[in-house]
């Protein structure tokens, strides 16, 4: 009885729904009747019902609202062909009386197919090999690796991949994204990126902060780490809760804005140090424990000590004068 | 049980054969006027926060008992403990006149006049000779118990005598007496898990306390304990640093590397051995000062401790080597990069560490990292974690950890200085 044309802005290309039966809900979720994928649509954008008056098309408090001829709406009889925008899509309502063939299209967005499925397979695959050579290098950097320790080896790659697919799983679950089976896939190549990204900066840690005296070049290890870390998994987490480009856009800007404020004060806090003593190449030297005794004499270690000792006598005499207080409170309360 | 009766009847029938000493009912009924238990509690009838024994060494009523019987006054921020001297019926309120966190004594004074004390003795018994203990084990009945003399301790400052007595927690303060009654030391501590090993301060000390305040006749005031234990924690300090560095002539090798020689205070462990893999080899000496200054309940200072191990390598690569080293070197609880590490204790401030490379006189490297945090109570007294790392290119490598407490700024600086300066390579 009535025939929906939903036209896609960038291709122009019109999808048609036939409404068999009243009420049929309009939204982006896929308890609807009616599903259009667009950022630009509420969860539960609209309903079409009937009334004594006749059929009519009700806004259910959506976000960007519907709108006929220009005209913002809140429920509009439907007398006759209408043409309306719901967010930006625009949408044709028909009475037709012909039978179409295609009766429930989900309506996926063509962002979504632009990458193929094996680049996805082998984006994959490559990320987990990178994790799996991490965790092997780690290993044989350990300990010198043995027939015995393979098992390990193995239970630790194992372990991983296992939290790597639960992440996913339970990301894709959360996920306010329908297509559950696409996301999974993705889902799985972000984390398996992040865990990769995680060994790396233990490896580097580990090896480098330990030979190396800089404490700058580890901070800013560190640094480099947390923000990778950081800005991918708070794109990932938003990814997963907000279907929206404009308001991932909006959250991800706060939250580096946040994390930046944190990261400028903990770079200055670095910088301020006035042993700056970065020694690019040295911290990379094949045989470690070869410095010179003039640029390491004992001053500077006992410089450092000394420093540990006024800020401890600070401490000190900060806790000693709260404790009188705590004195005075004592034997005014008990007399 | 029989047997063990046996064993008694030989030890009476024995006395009474040599003729010499005295009976311990006599001994009892000498020294039992003279014995107390001392208290501390809030009031008089009020249960007590610790007990031990102490006794009489002046007719003024002077009494000598352990200083870690007492320390909860001496600690109290809030001044709401007392000591009390508890006789049969009644007990007297007792003042601190003076004390010694190195001798762990103290000596008190109360407001009752005696018709006679204890002698305190100053020469010490000839080794093996009888010896008995007085006091009040697990607050029970006053005990006599009979024990051997068994020479002098002496690290630093810390004198000791070892006695075989079955002394028990309760009896610290009592009087350890000779056959003839007079007081040689006072009971002090006993070695857990070990079979009647005790330990007496020397009367001397004793002796010294009471000597001090009959020159100068004024008791320590309240405020001035803090300084007073502050200024004996620096006087351990000088002499263990002394005692250190007399053995500096010789030296000591463990696994390739040359150490300064440990003095004779403390006593050392080795352990050499090859790792589960067969991968590398380990050789450990770790050496501690048995001897430390009880300063409160779980708090002990004026100690320190030394562990060196040189680690070889057989099969590993030398990445690998570096990372057992790295294990080695991070080991403890205390990590160089935990800056805010807190200590959970009232008595310590927090953690402040770092970390550095430092090149000794005999030019080998060590990765250095360190922990410190001071007291609160005391002025310029500190406690060290120090740990320091190096490999050489010969697949030798050495892992240096060294503790020290109730330490002043420029002994620490003395006391890491002297260790590491002292590490040679020997090929």
């Amino acid at each position: 009885m009535l025939i929906i044309k939903i036209i896609d802005k960038n291709t122009k290309r019109e999808k048609i729904h036939k409404v068999e039966s009243l009420p049929c809900t309009i939204g982006r979720s896929i308890k609807n009747t009616i599903i259009i994928e667009d950022d630009s649509i509420s969860a539960l954008h609209a309903v079409i019902n009937t009334d004594s008056n006749g059929i009519y098309l009700k806004d259910i408090k959506s976000t960007n609202g519907i709108s006929v001829n220009d005209v913002n709406i809140d429920q509009h009889y439907i007398h006759e062909n209408t043409t309306c925008t719901f967010g930006v899509v625009d949408v044709d309502i028909i009475f037709d009386e012909e039978i179409l063939e295609e009766t429930r299209v989900i309506d996926i967005p063509e962002e979504l197919f632009k990458r193929s499925s094996n680049d996805k397979k082998r984006n994959t695959i490559i990320s987990m090999l990178v994790i799996s050579l991490f965790i092997f290098i780690n290993q044989y950097l350990s300990a010198p690796l043995r027939k015995e320790d393979i098992p390990e080896f193995v239970s630790e790659l194992f372990t991983s991949y296992c939290i790597l697919g639960g992440f996913s799983l339970l990301s894709a679950v959360i996920s306010k994204v329908h297509s559950k089976k696409y996301k999974l896939m993705s889902f799985f190549e972000t984390f398996s990126i992040l865990i990769a990204v995680f060994y790396i900066y233990d490896l580097l840690d580990s090896y480098v902060s330990f030979y190396s005296n800089s404490r700058v070049f580890s901070s800013l290890l560190e640094f480099i780490f947390l923000t990778v870390v950081l800005c991918f998994s708070s794109f990932t987490i938003l990814t997963i809760f907000f279907r929206s480009q404009h308001k991932k856009t909006i959250y991800f800007f706060i939250g580096t804005c946040y994390f930046g404020f944190i990261m400028f004060f903990y770079i200055s806090t670095i910088f301020n140090e006035k042993d700056l003593k970065f020694k690019f190449i040295s911290s990379f030297e094949y045989s470690p424990f070869s410095y010179k005794k003039s640029d390491y004499p004992f001053k500077t270690i006992k410089s450092k000590i000394t420093k540990s000792f006024e800020e401890l006598d600070e401490f000190r005499i900060k806790k000693n004068d709260q404790q009188a207080i705590e004195l005075d409170e004592y034997q005014n309360a008990n007399p | 049980m029989k047997k063990f009766v046996y064993i008694i009847l030989i030890f009476t029938f024995n006395n009474h054969v040599f003729g010499q000493s005295v009976d311990h009912p006599e001994l009892y009924s000498q020294t039992k006027p003279y014995v107390f238990k001392v208290k501390t509690s809030q009031n008089a009838n009020s249960s007590k926060a610790s007990y031990g024994t102490g006794f009489v060494v002046d007719k003024d009523g002077l009494l000598i008992t352990n200083y870690h019987v007492i320390s909860t006054i001496i600690q109290d921020k809030f001044n709401r403990y007392k000591i009390f001297v508890v006789d049969k019926e009644n007990s007297f309120e007792a003042k601190v006149i003076d004390f010694s966190v190195i001798n762990d004594l103290a000596l008190i004074k109360i407001n009752r006049k005696f018709k006679d004390s204890m002698k305190l003795e100053r020469e010490l018994p000839k080794r093996g000779e009888k010896i008995f203990s007085i006091g009040l084990p697990k607050d029970l009945n006053m005990s006599i118990v009979e024990g051997t003399f068994n020479g002098e301790l002496k690290r630093g400052l810390y004198e000791r005598f070892l006695m075989s007595t079955p002394v028990n927690s309760g009896m610290s303060g009592g009087p350890s007496v000779d056959n003839n009654g007079n007081v040689i030391g006072i009971n002090v501590s006993i070695l857990r898990d070990s079979e009647n090993i005790s330990f007496s301060v020397p009367s001397e000390k004793a002796l010294e306390l009471l000597n001090y305040f009959h020159k100068n006749g004024a008791a320590l005031k309240r405020k001035d304990y803090d300084r007073h234990i502050e200024k004996q924690l620096k006087n351990i300090e000088k002499s263990l640093l002394k005692s250190m560095k007399t053995n500096l002539s010789k030296s000591k090798v463990v696994g390739g590397f040359e150490i300064a020689a440990p003095s004779k205070d403390v006593k050392c462990w080795t352990a050499n051995d090859k790792s589960r893999k067969n991968t590398f080899k380990f050789y450990k000496q770790s050496c501690r000062l048995k001897s430390s200054a009880f300063i409160q309940r779980r708090l002990y200072s004026g100690t320190y401790k030394l562990s060196y191990t040189a680690l070889h390598n057989i099969k590993r690569n030398k990445l690998q080597f570096s990372s057992i080293i790295k294990s080695y070197l991070n080991s403890n609880s205390l990590k160089p990069n935990d800056h805010n590490l807190q200590t959970f204790r009232e008595e310590l401030t927090k953690y402040s560490c770092d970390e550095d490379i430092w090149v000794n006189d005999n030019n080998i490297s060590f990765k250095v990292t360190y922990c410190l945090s001071t007291y609160l109570r005391y002025k310029n007294i500190y406690r060290l974690f120090f740990k320091a790392a190096t490999i050489n290119n010969k697949n030798k490598g050495l892992v240096v950890k060294l503790s020290a407490d109730g330490f002043t700024k420029n002994g620490i600086f003395d006391f890491i200085k002297y260790h590491l300066n002292n590490i040679k390579s020997v090929n």
